[in-house]
């Protein structure tokens, strides 16, 4: 069954907050943005309880909005989880009869909605957690066995948690869920059984032989008998390899064979080796064991914390193609720009804290044409995923304007990286596709643009898509014609100056010092440097004169950006 | 594996049958009941694994209840995949599921009382008085509203429908049923013709819910067909599934004798054509003896739209060596129930016997049960009780009711009505609605404050009051309320004599307390018991009848439609005069009325409910006018064995 949606309020950092999922989903945002606590939701209202004294909630999973908040004093935690038919028709008839007192219709599809509501009841002086189906419009349904339809709903949808923290030492026991579960299906045989457990007695005995103090202390052991009732025969035993197939089985171990040659058991690996382990044994786990152990009809849900901690930008490539291929529906919550990168854009989610409140961002299937599409797929998402991670872009111009920023930035010891802000460009993809989609992911943006007719085009298309933010905080014009002369009329000319000749020096008719002047003074450089390398060179100069160095109009631009970005927070 | 070895050969291959459409025809006494109940334990069986499930309709709460625990106790897994129920409860479940696709929300009320309804019928007058100020009144009105429900006329259908009809004042009645059944949707509460009406047009107005339905249960069985009206046969052809068409039903063209609720004994007809049903017959019946047999198929063998192809019973019963079928006449009823009342009361105390009085009417009953209590013989007519009648219930039930429901004033009055019975202090509906309004309107708890208030409060009703109405109001937990309430009630002296036993409602309400106990067992077991919500068990228990449950040796006084799939060792069916059985509009519409055929199928279904013996009893003067013996008495024919005894 295709979780479509999941609607949860008072759930740890969550007030409220709405999330469409796809059939990946990809949860991106810093840290306490509610990544984790979504997959957290999502497995508490579908994990299976072991005992009725299990609670579904721990009490820290209450929404504690101020610092002497107690969760006995917390509004209910609401989650809601609706799962919908896809199209019509999907569902197999075993599911809807499984479901058949709860299942609901919206036009020709079939859907269930689950809603579980928990909270302290002063008059009990206990928390309540309460399971209810909900009709289309949000009514409970009553005389609807709630129990019997959850325990329904867990064979057809179970969810499979995969925490940041992949421990294969603990995740390759024989009790482990997925380990576990082949160990303990494997069927040798009677025959065969006998047989190994024969030939191991044998080889106790010859190591016992072999080593005599070992029947020492056989010997010392047996005088145990006396004391306490044991077998008169033979009263002790020392196992020195196990004797019975159960045991073996119970230490089955997986070796990894390094480049080096050693043979280590995978627990000895490094942090990166057993991340991919596990996420090969669950892999392994979904595609042959859920129909044996769930029904044919199953589609697990898997939430997937990090899934790229501890691997290496190429191993992600390679794990994030493996995990969209994991039989179920997926709900990744990741850091990585690789991964972000193997994912299609649809599946984003962008989530960001403001005000208190979670705001989720997505991009809306026909904001984007098929070419827009292509072109942020081929210029961001794909090459320069980390992009998506910024609260706020610095949409500039060129590569000189970029180098300045980046450096004046750290001139003033603003760094803009740490900052949350990235500097953008735009010629290529194009001012006006940028601004839409970081209006559509909820990323914060400012415009620079030289003070040309190109530049203010690129401004006012920039304009149109304030969507009601103020202009003075977005747009921010060159005071001249493009950044060289801006940067000689700051007093930085003379590096211009220098890299003309006097003879075309002379023609320049222009009184010194004006704009016209070094409008012109730029139009004579010659190619070489390049314009960066020219720029660099008058970071240079800014350096050596340090913050008051820096020209007004950038660090103004540096301040309001990181306004920007603080806002975003 | 289910045992079919008891079973007949027709009654085998019936339960048999697996896929597409089957009409099973059967007599009284032919095992139809069993047939269903086998097959049904049959296909549990055999698709174990399997999620699907079987529904079977019918007719009676009570018959649903015993071929449900028929069925538990041949199949137990059928207890999660067999579905046994009625019409109207069917009904109630989809509209609580999807209703709100047509405006019902899922915690609806069912108005089982007249007075509720015509509440909603007086306001709906009001409303279209201010188009059309002719309006009729509510007493012209209520029957025909009805009746367009019977009828499942949807609300904008209904001036075309009575302007077709000729009705005078069809638009102004149109519009009264229009806003009424609007009125009952807003107000979220429907009554027993609305149900079924309501669920056709679900049915209408969601085209996915067919696919839905008929995916959850691809078996539909449908028991005592001959007697499904016109709004549940349009039900039924929305839950078959037309490629399948997996629909399994029983039923006895002879034994209609419901036409004037809806029943039409042409229904069967377009049953076969509409669904190409494939026909097995029973005829074996195994109840009645010989002679019965004889004289019920003289009978009916009268009736000539009767088609020819159609078998007269055949009996199976060992013949028994006493004269099975007496005849006996009388000056006067007096005299009839008098010699009925010292019959039984001669037979009574034989152990294997048990006895039935039927007739056409109730006033008839009346005056044979008086002289059974005469007589000291345990009596009872059936009586259609919709309501509990005890202070004690009527609080307890409204209490729930405004539990589901708090700001309905009409259940706070009624609590304010029979607490004052109960506790004798006087607590002012007005008083407390107007207090509750403050918060939400929530009038539960404005009458715990109100009540707790009152001085002289002993304190274990204090207690009661305190702690088990605060349960209530919490968490709607009914299950502890109803047994705190019946404890508490047990101990309530009454406050004018000071002990609960001298209160003069105690052994009815010990009566009403089982009847109480048996419909809520009744429903738990129709929706397993963890799926009964407060809401779910007050719409079950809107659609049952609170008739007790008799003393066990205790002699029915049974109309012959409240026979109807019972049977009884020895049969009195008396008051056999033309003018009463049958009855006089039949007699006066002729001989081959339709009318006359439908009594003629009454007193069929009457005589066939004897298993040993039958009395047969008719008085030359009923209730003071001469009386002619039954046309019926004639028309069973001579029989050797029929003595007929002047007294």
């Amino acid at each position: 069954m295709f979780l479509e949606k999941i609607e949860i309020s008072n759930f740890r950092g969550i007030r409220e907050l709405s999330l469409n999922l796809n059939s990946t989903t990809v949860l991106i945002g810093e840290n306490n943005t509610g990544k984790t606590s979504i997959l957290e939701a999502i497995k508490a209202c579908l994990k299976p309880l072991h005992s009725r004294s299990e609670r579904e909630f721990s009490d820290y999973d209450y929404h504690l909005p101020e610092k002497s908040s107690q969760p006995t004093d917390s509004k209910a935690i609401e989650i809601t989880l609706h799962f919908f038919e896809r199209e019509e028709n999907e569902w197999p008839a075993e599911t809807t009869q499984r479901l058949s007192k709860v299942v609901q219709l919206d036009g020709q599809r079939q859907c269930i909605i689950l809603r579980v509501r928990s909270e302290y009841r002063h008059s009990g002086n206990n928390f309540a957690t309460e399971w209810h189906f909900l009709n289309t419009d949000g009514n409970t349904l009553p005389g609807s066995d709630t129990s019997r339809a959850r325990n329904e709903i867990r064979q057809l949808a179970p969810v499979f948690y995969l925490s940041a923290l992949r421990d294969a030492a603990q995740e390759f026991r024989s009790n482990s869920r997925f380990w576990g579960s082949f160990v303990r299906s494997m069927d040798i045989g009677p025959e065969l059984k006998q047989d190994l457990e024969t030939a191991l007695a044998e080889l106790n005995l010859k190591v016992l032989d072999a080593y005599e103090s070992l029947g020492q202390i056989k010997n010392e052991l047996g005088k145990t008998g006396k004391m306490i009732p044991l077998d008169s025969n033979e009263p002790v035993d020392i196992d020195v390899i196990p004797s019975r197939t159960f045991d073996i089985l119970s230490r089955t171990q997986v070796i990894l064979t390094s480049v080096a040659g050693a043979r280590l058991p995978i627990g000895r690996h490094g942090d990166g080796t057993q991340s991919l382990a596990v996420i090969c044994l669950f892999n392994a786990f979904l595609q042959s064991k859920v129909e044996e152990r769930y029904t044919k009809h199953t589609k697990p849900i898997l939430a997937l914390e990090e899934p790229e901690a501890h691997l290496h930008p190429s191993a992600i490539r390679s794990a994030s193609d493996l995990l969209q291929n994991l039989n179920g529906q997926k709900i990744l919550a990741t850091h990585s720009g690789d991964l972000v990168a193997s994912v299609p854009l649809l599946s984003l989610r962008r989530l960001s804290r403001k005000a208190g409140n979670i705001a989720v961002h997505q991009v809306d299937a026909d904001a984007l044409t098929g070419d827009e599409r292509r072109k942020i797929d081929h210029h961001i998402r794909l090459t320069r995923g980390n992009l998506l991670f910024a609260r706020c872009w610095l949409l500039l111009e060129g590569e000189t304007e970029v180098v300045l920023f980046k450096e004046c930035a750290r001139i003033l010891e603003r760094d803009l990286g740490h900052r949350g802000i990235a500097c953008v460009e735009y010629t290529t993809i194009g001012i006006e596709l940028l601004v839409k989609f970081a209006n559509q992911l909820g990323i914060e943006w400012m415009a620079v643009a030289d003070g040309d007719s190109q530049g203010t085009k690129y401004i006012q298309s920039a304009e149109q898509q304030l969507e009601g933010r103020s202009a003075d905080l977005h747009l921010c014009p060159l005071p001249h014609q493009d950044i060289e002369t801006f940067l000689c009329m700051a007093g930085y000319g003379a590096v211009y100056e220098s890299n003309i000749s006097d003879q075309k020096k002379e023609k320049i008719g222009d009184e010194w010092g004006t704009p016209g002047y070094w409008k012109q003074v730029v139009n004579a450089q010659s190619k070489r440097p390049s314009k960066p390398a020219k720029a660099l060179s008058i970071i240079e100069e800014i350096e050596n004169t340090g913050k008051a160095g820096v020209p007004c109009f950038v660090s103004d631009v540096i301040e309001k950006a990181l306004q920007l970005a603080g806002q975003s927070q | 594996m289910v045992d079919l070895s008891t079973l007949n050969c027709n009654q085998r291959k019936a339960v048999q049958w697996n896929e597409g459409p089957l009409l099973v025809l059967a007599g009284p006494g032919s095992g139809k009941t069993s047939v269903l109940v086998y097959r049904i334990a049959r296909l549990v069986e055999e698709s174990e694994g399997k999620h699907f499930r079987i529904l079977a309709l019918a007719f009676t709460n009570r018959a649903a209840a015993e071929m449900r625990s028929r069925i538990n106790a041949l199949a137990p897994q059928a207890r999660e995949r067999a579905v046994l129920t009625t019409f109207h409860s069917f009904s109630v479940q989809l509209l609580r599921q999807h209703g709100h696709h047509i405006g019902l929300r899922p915690d609806f009320t069912i108005l089982s009382q007249q007075e509720d309804r015509e509440y909603v019928l007086d306001e709906s007058i009001q409303l279209a008085r201010q188009e059309y100020p002719e309006v009729a009144y509510r007493g012209e009105l209520l029957p025909l509203v009805t009746r367009l429900l019977d009828l499942c006329i949807a609300g904008e259908e209904a001036v075309g429908f009575l302007r077709k009809r000729r009705m005078k004042g069809a638009e102004e009645i149109g519009k009264v049923y229009r806003i009424y059944r609007e009125l009952m949707k807003q107000r979220n509460e429907l009554d027993f013709g609305g149900i079924l009406t309501e669920a056709l047009d679900l049915f209408r107005k969601v085209p996915g819910l067919k696919r839905l339905v008929t995916g959850i249960y691809p078996f539909i069985c449908v028991d005592e067909f001959q007697d499904t009206n016109w709004a549940q046969y349009r039900i039924l052809c929305h839950l078959v599934d037309p490629d399948t068409k997996n629909l399994f039903v029983v039923a006895d063209g002879d034994q209609t004798i419901y036409q004037w609720n809806g029943a039409d004994p042409e229904r069967l007809d377009s049953l076969r054509s509409c669904f190409d049903m494939s026909v097995l017959q029973l005829p074996e019946n195994y109840r009645c003896p010989r002679a019965v047999i004889e004289i019920a198929n003289n009978l009916i063998q009268h009736n000539s739209s009767r088609s020819s192809n159609q078998p007269i019973l055949k009996s199976r019963k060992q013949q028994r060596r006493d004269s099975d079928i007496r005849v006996c006449s009388f000056p006067d009823f007096k005299d009839e129930s008098l010699w009925i009342a010292s019959d039984i009361a001669d037979r009574f105390d034989n152990p294997d016997c048990d006895f039935a009085v039927l007739a056409r009417t109730r006033q008839l009953l009346e005056k044979v049960h008086a002289a059974l209590e005469a007589k000291e013989i345990p009596s009872y007519l059936a009586m259609r009780k919709d309501e509990f009648a005890t202070s004690r219930m009527i609080w307890l039930h409204s209490m729930l009711r405004l539990a589901n429901s708090r700001q309905d004033h009409k259940y706070l009055r009624r609590i304010c009505r029979s607490w004052s019975d109960l506790e004798g202090a006087s607590l002012d509906a007005k008083d407390i609605a107007f207090e509750a309004a403050s918060e939400e309107g929530d009038c539960l708890r404005a009458w715990q404050r109100a009540a707790l208030r009152e001085a002289d409060v002993t304190n274990e009703t204090r207690r009661f009051l305190l702690e088990s109405v605060s349960k209530l109001a919490d968490s709607l937990d009914f299950e502890t309320f109803v047994n705190d309430s019946f404890a508490w009630f047990d101990e309530l002296p009454d406050f004018r004599t000071e002990t609960p036993e001298t209160s003069s409602e105690y052994p009815e309400y010990l009566e009403e307390k089982k009847t109480w106990k048996e419909l809520q067992g009744e429903i738990f077991g129709e929706l397993s018991h963890e799926a009964v919500t407060l809401n779910a068990l007050l719409q079950g228990l809107d659609l049952r009848a609170k008739t007790p449950t008799p003393q066990d040796n205790a002699v029915p006084c049974f109309t012959v439609h409240a026979s109807k799939g019972l049977e009884f060792g020895h049969v009195y069916l008396v008051g056999l005069v033309n003018g009463h059985f049958p009855d006089w509009r039949a007699i006066r519409e002729g001989t081959s009325s339709d009318q006359m055929e439908e009594e003629r199928r009454s007193c069929f279904v009457a005589i066939t409910r004897a298993q040993k013996t039958l009395t047969l009893t008719y008085s030359n003067k009923v209730f003071g006018w001469t009386k002619q013996p039954s046309v019926f008495l004639k028309e069973i024919g001579s029989c050797p064995e029929c003595e007929t005894e002047r007294i």
